[in-house]
């Protein structure tokens, strides 16, 4: 049918549609089409996080109509607006929500990207582009926390200001003066308004543009299972209307859960910061994002002399997500081929969840050694034990090879048992040896060097090596990783009955 | 493939969306700004828009490509419209 074919059976608001497409050239094909496997809500986590910032943009235009960056008018102004701006209290609120809502967007969005490998050739620029973003959201929310000067938000932001102050110079400088600044309060207080008003927002936008720049270049990435092999998920589908108007349901339910959020849970200004309040609050921790790292610090090793290793340690594992596609360089994307990467993956995820909880349950108390040994280490052993169980009864069944297993009867599952049991016991032998030996440390240097301080870490020290090689052994035996589980398993119960 | 009733039931179904989400937009003009109760009333009127949008959205990208909506979604998104609205005359 023609063109006035058409225009004939369009109603109203078709020839309203025709009339704008022919104006402003909505359906020409600027974008390339997105294959119909897209249309899945873990695919669009990274535009839901774009929704929730252009959400902030606008809440925080509004309100940086009233509020003045001056520790003398900050909590007044932030007061006004709760009290006396029309819907202060809701543009505070979501506001919040919403960069709450982003932060967990961004780290599902990463960790997904991370768990199906979307980082690989030719997509490694656009991970360490996605992390250098999600770094930038971190610094929205801490420079943002700040803002109200509140008791809470103050206090906070000093505990941030210190874990700075114990990096190694020129760091540590370099760092203070663009985040603190010379000058006390005020000084401080503009340089977070406008990291976080101008500066940051204009990197993120930048960044954001470089992205999707690249993905324009590359397309969005395939499936793990690859293209999802039917004739269906190969299909292409045009930006608009059909993408254009999935990512507008998304963002437009994203939006309506953001305002449910802010009915259930209206927020509530906290008490003004002045020196007496700040010395009689006793729970300084930072918001909920932060909470593991602070955890982290919070143990009994890391305090003080131990801190500087500790924030070193932090900043490795950023910089480790960082150059994610340069270290897992393999072909393999498939989840179950890449039992080392996810095994990691989750143990990451698990230690954050577990630390963030932790943290939030005992605020401003130091954590002794052996109780976060015990506990990261017995997180770490759960979800390894839990993971490789997983894998050898999950991979088996997805490579067709449990018939053969089942057919060389009970050897081989009770060598299963072993295996987690022996997996069990050394990661749990070794959590208590490197409790012991960063408690040992601790006493070094509490003691000044004493003999007993000297054989307690030797001996640890022999413990801890002795955990790491039987485990190292027992992966090698186990052979991780090649995907062939019938001829591992053989190989394992022929060496376990040697 | 979509009958023309479907299609009829369907125009229904948006019009009443539509008109849904007038009232929400007028009743959210007419609150006061200032008052604790009426920022929970907006909120939730936006939520309806919001809510409601999506559904018009969804109806008609499904309807635009020949497929059918899923009843499943529709009644469920057509619940949460309801039900913001019982919560807007609680508040």
């Amino acid at each position: 049918m023609g063109e006035a074919g058409d225009e004939a059976h369009d109603g109203v608001v078709g020839r309203v549609a025709r009339w704008f497409d022919a104006r402003l050239g909505l359906s020409y094909e600027f974008l390339r089409p997105a294959p119909q496997y897209a249309i899945n809500p873990f695919y669009w986590l990274g535009a839901l996080a774009v929704v929730a910032f252009v959400i902030q943009a606008v809440s925080g235009t509004l309100m940086m109509l009233y509020y003045v960056p001056d520790p003398s008018q900050a909590y007044q102004s932030t007061q006004f607006i709760f009290q006396n701006v029309s819907y202060g209290t809701f543009l505070e609120t979501v506001h919040l929500y919403t960069a709450y809502a982003m932060i967990l967007l961004v780290f599902m969005h990463m960790m997904r990207g991370y768990f199906v490998s979307v980082q690989k050739k030719p997509r490694e620029l656009m991970w360490v582009t996605g992390m250098l973003m999600g770094f930038v959201t971190l610094g929205l929310g801490f420079t943002g926390y700040l803002l109200p000067w509140t008791v809470v938000s103050k206090s906070a932001t000093d505990v941030g200001a210190g874990m700075i102050s114990a990096l190694p110079q020129p760091l540590s400088n370099f760092l203070s003066f663009l985040v603190v600044g010379a000058g006390g309060d005020s000084a401080e207080l503009l340089r977070f308004f406008d990291l976080h008003v101008i500066v940051l927002p204009a990197i993120l936008l930048v960044l954001l543009v470089v992205k999707m720049y690249m993905l324009e270049a590359h397309g969005i990435s395939e499936p793990v299972t690859g293209n999802d092999g039917s004739e269906k998920g190969r299909k292409l589908i045009p930006i608009f209307p059909n993408v254009t108007f999935y990512l507008a349901e998304l963002a437009t339910l994203f939006g309506a859960a953001m305002m449910l959020f802010s009915v259930l849970f209206p927020l509530v200004l906290q008490p003004a910061y002045s020196a007496t309040a700040a010395s009689q609050y006793t729970h300084q921790q930072p918001d909920w994002y932060f909470l593991w790292i602070y955890q982290l610090l919070k143990i009994s090793a890391f305090e003080s002399a131990g801190l500087p290793v500790a924030l070193t340690a932090v900043t490795l594992i950023f910089i480790l997500l960082l150059l994610l596609p340069f270290l897992d360089r393999g072909k393999v994307r498939r989840v179950s081929q890449r039992p080392f990467y996810v095994t990691v993956g989750l143990v990451l995820v698990a230690e954050i969840i577990v630390l963030t909880i932790w943290g939030y349950l005992t605020p401003g108390e130091v954590i002794p050694d052996e109780q976060a040994a015990l506990v990261l280490g017995g997180t770490a052993m759960a979800v390894v034990v839990i993971t490789l169980l997983s894998y050898r009864l999950v991979l088996g069944r997805l490579v067709g090879k449990l018939d053969t297993i089942s057919q060389q009867g009970s050897a081989i599952r009770s060598s299963g048992v072993w295996t987690a049991a022996a997996f069990s016991f050394l990661l749990g032998l070794g959590a208590l040896a490197m409790g012991s030996a960063a408690n040992s440390l601790a006493g070094l240097v509490s003691t000044g060097g004493a003999l007993g301080s000297w054989a307690y870490l030797a001996g640890a020290s022999g413990v801890l090596a002795a955990a790491m090689g039987a485990t190292a052994y027992l992966l090698y035996r186990v052979d991780l990783g090649t995907g062939a589980v019938r001829r591992r398993i053989r190989a394992f119960e022929v060496g376990w009955r040697e | 493939m979509s009958t023309r009733n479907d299609w009829g039931s369907t125009k229904i179904f948006v019009l009443l969306l539509l008109a849904v989400q007038v009232v929400a937009v007028v009743f959210a003009w007419l609150l006061n700004p200032l008052g604790a109760k009426s920022e929970t009333e907006y909120a939730l009127l936006l939520a309806v828009d919001l809510v409601a949008f999506a559904l018009i959205s969804y109806v008609g990208r499904l309807g635009g490509t020949g497929k059918d909506p899923r009843g499943g979604y529709v009644l469920a998104g057509s619940a949460v419209v309801l039900f913001l609205m019982f919560l807007v005359l609680l508040a």
